[in-house]
């Protein structure tokens, strides 16, 4: 297996186990928070919810703006 | 000492998550996203360190209907203009202080502890959100020295070709857009 193949294993796990937590959580199949009351929740402190703006913006930034680059 | 340097915003985790990622950018080599990285470490120190709470208002409540517009007149904007314009660049910049300025708001008062549940779904997301971040920077790290940018792919070298197509784009656009709601809690909010 190539380097390539391992490092997109990696991304697609991530994102699969987000998918599955999100879901799981939404019907209530595990004993964890629904992904709303916890967002919910880290957003109470005003320098939480700042840097969390700052970092969802930088994404579209960085995909719709800037050119890819190393 | 620790109250002193809590006082002074030193002790915030988000200084330093941003100030470390500025260091990274550097790394990296790109001078935009330094000086986003950098200013984002200097906006969360000032709030941190509570240098800008004299004049912080409630929270400002927007209605559906304007909010639905807004957002469509964004999702048409960024999904069909091509990238990496100076419209495009434009139009995200006007969104920054929009997006601050609705979460820019006086706090409520001290959070309630978290239940065992609450906690442990933070803990979960927190530990998956922190591996993808050092499983990307690692690939990122490798490509820059083998200096290639496929042999170790980063999330923004994979997503390029879907994103140069006008539906990838949209996608992106709209996922983007709904998380960033999501992050406001402005939609229904009376």
């Amino acid at each position: 297996m190539s380097d390539t193949t391992v490092v997109i294993i990696g991304y697609v796990v991530a994102v699969v186990l987000g998918l599955a937590l999100w879901l799981l959580a939404k019907f209530e199949l595990v004993p964890l928070s629904k992904v709303g009351e916890m967002i919910e929740r880290i957003m109470h402190h005003r320098t939480t919810r700042i840097a969390i703006i700052l970092a969802w913006w930088w994404v579209g930034w960085h995909f719709l703006v800037n050119e890819v680059i190393r | 000492m620790l109250a002193k340097m809590r006082r002074w915003g030193i002790t915030n985790p988000w200084v330093w998550v941003f100030l470390i990622t500025t260091s990274l950018q550097i790394f990296r080599g790109s001078p935009i996203d330094t000086m986003i990285f950098g200013a984002s470490t200097i906006i969360t120190w000032l709030d941190a360190a509570g240098l800008v709470k004299k004049s912080l208002k409630e929270r400002p409540k927007l209605a559906n209907n304007l909010i639905a517009i807004v957002m469509v007149i964004l999702g048409i904007t960024l999904a069909f203009l091509p990238r990496h314009t100076y419209l495009h660049g434009v139009v995200m910049i006007s969104i920054l202080p929009v997006a601050l300025y609705l979460v820019w708001y006086r706090d409520r008062g001290s959070k309630e502890k978290a239940d065992p549940k609450m906690s442990r779904t933070k803990v979960i997301w927190v530990a998956l959100c922190v591996a993808l971040c050092l499983w990307e920077f690692a690939a990122n790290i490798m490509g820059q020295l083998e200096n290639n940018l496929y042999s170790h792919p980063t999330i923004s070298i994979l997503m390029d070709p879907f994103m140069d197509s006008t539906f990838g784009q949209s996608i992106f656009v709209a996922l983007w857009l709904l998380i960033g709601l999501g992050f406001l809690r402005i939609w229904g909010r009376k």
